[in-house]
């Protein structure tokens, strides 16, 4: 990656960032975008009719019409703007039609937010199914053939794992929801939040009824997350009040069309902008060079972490069907311990703990949870470098 | 394009109710930054294309980059441009202000036009007679032709041939047709059925373009504009006739000699 890029991220000047899966940078572009709203038209959208509303207005449509563009959804379904990647889920979780009985579909490779939705819906009646991955984070396809059944509803899955930077097989699951034929097909909701801002993403080839992703993570103001879905007459709207109706009388109300039926109340607008902008953003870098330079930088991280001594790296060793996600632990240090450390000695910013994936954790038997370092564009291979430098060195003091 | 309505036919004397086909014309709000720009009344289709070429042919826009958001919602076009508060003013800005002088224009403000093309006077009319080829025109007698023209290889060959209720939609439907499409217009020529007027030489001058042609007439201050800009105006075309009125010299050699 270019000169160029770097520079429109100014604090990659004094440290190193890895922690993107978390959430990413946001380059000056995207933050200018965002301001100008706020310092040149900010008015409330779809509401009065001066000029500032109807600019806002527009430009918040525009945004929504570039993200459907980028994840290949042009003309096709609904792009929903949501606070981020768990509200969307949880969006699916509360509108779809459930009834006693139903059955949920996930894995055991899940962030809390594509886990703890479908949990709670115990409480409704719904059992859930829990598809196990290998311990590298890969699955086998019978595995869901065998949990997918005439009951099931709703198969939600991850397409990259948070923890391992495995890339699940989306498309062969969502054959196999169609293979269970007819109305009865149970709808696949994918977790895009790891994915959409690494990968070139066409929502028609994946085959999926619903993507939840982070704007955040890709370049975008925090606070913005989407949720796609391809009908979005099946799902009904979480959230109820100014914004969404056609009409309402003293006793009854009618929804509208397009995506103000699912954004309630006065949204994100200045974020909506900004993730428009950071799309704009991405498309001009093009999806297939970031994915080349994502994926030179996490072969060189792997390789270089799994040859350290003291260190165990999680998740595939060969960089196929894998992104720049990586999870290793120490011998004899805590994760935060490491983390620390990393920032300490060499400004390199990674996640420790969790990840949000405790029941992950528990089956790969990590207690204390893993040290993530994490991958995206502006990253180069200096920092790769100044990383494993560090992590070694680490590893000579324990 | 086209609508039946009744009328009345007299013939001789005598009056008979019948069908006629005519063209329809509609209004076209163009609203900028979210403030009314211009109502436009043209016929339906291409608005994207003469919204974006009316706006460089006008002088509001001066690069695709300064167009951020285009939304057609029914009968409006909402457009962004550049920075949201800019005010925008139609800027028919060449007339002089001192009104003494036989000139009413203002040559500093008049664009220049910057092209080597050189074109055969049978390729510009053959460009004029190839519109009136067109059904509609033969149909109802009640549209304007525009062709666009583009020199490809060694050849100019018809890029866009618009048809509008009005000639100078039709040159901005033509013109936005090629923004939209990043061609070079120093390498173009248009051809119209009507009279080129002062501001069909202006759009003209303004997008860059070396010539233009016309089976009309043209007027006065037509001719001082593309004087001033460097504009050829063949107008009366004709057959093998035509009247060449400025730059004769964008004539290839060959046909002006």
């Amino acid at each position: 990656m270019n000169a160029a890029i770097r520079a429109d991220f100014p604090i990659v000047k004094d440290l190193i960032y890895f922690d993107n899966a978390a959430t990413s940078l946001t380059p000056e572009p995207v933050l200018q975008a965002a301001l100008s709203y706020y310092r040149e038209y900010k008015a409330n959208v779809g509401r009065s009719v001066h000029r500032l509303a109807q600019v806002a207005t527009q430009r918040y449509a525009d945004a929504h019409r570039k993200v459907a563009a980028f994840i290949g959804a042009g003309g096709e379904g609904e792009v929903v703007f949501t606070k981020n990647t768990t509200e969307a889920i949880n969006m699916v979780a509360y509108g779809f039609p459930w009834h006693h009985g139903d059955e949920v579909v996930t894995t055991l490779l899940e962030h809390h937010s594509n886990f703890l939705p479908w949990l709670r819906l115990k409480a409704r009646g719904v059992a859930l199914k829990l598809v196990e991955p290998t311990r590298e984070g890969r699955f086998e396809l019978t595995d869901f053939e065998r949990a997918i059944t005439d009951r099931t509803r709703l198969v939600a899955v991850t397409h990259v794992s948070n923890v391992l930077g495995t890339i699940s097989p989306i498309k062969e699951i969502a054959a196999l929801c169609t293979e269970q034929g007819g109305g009865n097909r149970p709808r696949l909701l994918v977790d895009g939040a790891q994915s959409v801002p690494h990968l070139p993403i066409d929502v028609k080839a994946l085959g999926c009824d619903f993507l939840a992703f982070a704007g955040h993570k890709m370049l975008g103001p925090t606070g913005t997350g989407v949720l796609w879905l391809r009908d979005p007459q099946g799902l009904e709207p979480t959230f109820f009040g100014g914004g969404m109706i056609e009409t309402v009388s003293r006793d009854d109300f009618t929804l509208t069309t397009g995506y103000e039926r699912f954004e309630a109340g006065t949204p994100h607008i200045a974020g909506g902008i900004g993730l428009g902008r950071a799309v704009d953003y991405l498309k001009a870098i093009g999806p297939a060079q970031l994915s080349k330079h994502e994926a030179r930088l996490t072969e060189r991280l792997v390789t270089g972490l799994a040859e350290l001594e003291h260190v165990r790296v999680y998740g595939p060793l060969n960089c196929r069907d894998r992104l720049g996600v990586v999870s290793f632990t120490i011998d004899g240090l805590h994760p935060h311990e490491v983390a620390h450390m990393l920032d300490e000695a060499a400004s390199i910013m990674v996640r420790s703990g969790y990840h949000c994936c405790m029941p992950l954790m528990q089956y790969l038997g990590l207690k204390d949870g893993t040290v993530r370092a994490s991958l995206y564009l502006y990253n180069t291979e200096e920092e790769v470098a100044t990383f494993l430098e560090t992590v070694e060195t680490v590893t000579e003091a324990v | 394009m086209l609508k039946e309505v009744t009328c009345v036919k007299y013939d001789a004397g005598v009056a008979k109710e019948t069908v006629h086909e005519v063209v329809i014309e509609e209004p076209l709000v163009i609203s900028i930054n979210g403030r009314h720009f211009v109502t436009a009344m043209i016929s339906p289709g291409m608005a994207k294309e003469f919204v974006i070429g009316h706006l460089f042919s006008e002088g509001v826009i001066k690069s695709m980059k300064e167009l951020e958001s285009f939304q057609l919602d029914d009968r409006t076009a909402n457009v962004i441009i550049t920075h949201p508060l800019r005010v925008v003013a139609a800027q028919k800005l060449i007339v002089t202000g001192c009104g003494t002088g036989s000139s009413f224009l203002d040559e500093a403000k008049v664009p220049k036009i910057h092209s080597t093309a050189r074109i055969e006077a049978g390729t510009a009319s053959e460009g004029v007679t190839s519109l009136l080829h067109s059904q509609l025109h033969r149909t109802t007698g009640g549209v304007h032709l525009v062709g666009l023209f583009e020199r490809y290889m060694h050849k100019y060959a018809p890029l866009c041939i618009v048809e509008d209720v009005g000639r100078h939609n039709a040159l901005d439907k033509a013109i936005g047709y090629g923004l939209l499409r990043a061609i070079d217009f120093a390498k173009t020529f248009v051809a119209s059925t009507g009279r080129i007027s002062s501001e069909m030489a202006l759009k003209c001058a303004v997008m860059n373009i070396p010539l233009i042609a016309s089976r009309g007439a043209t007027t006065s201050l037509a001719i001082e504009v593309a004087e001033k800009s460097g504009l050829c105006i063949c107008g009366f075309v004709r057959g093998e006739k035509m009247n060449v009125y400025t730059h004769a010299e964008r004539l290839a050699e060959s046909t002006c000699g």
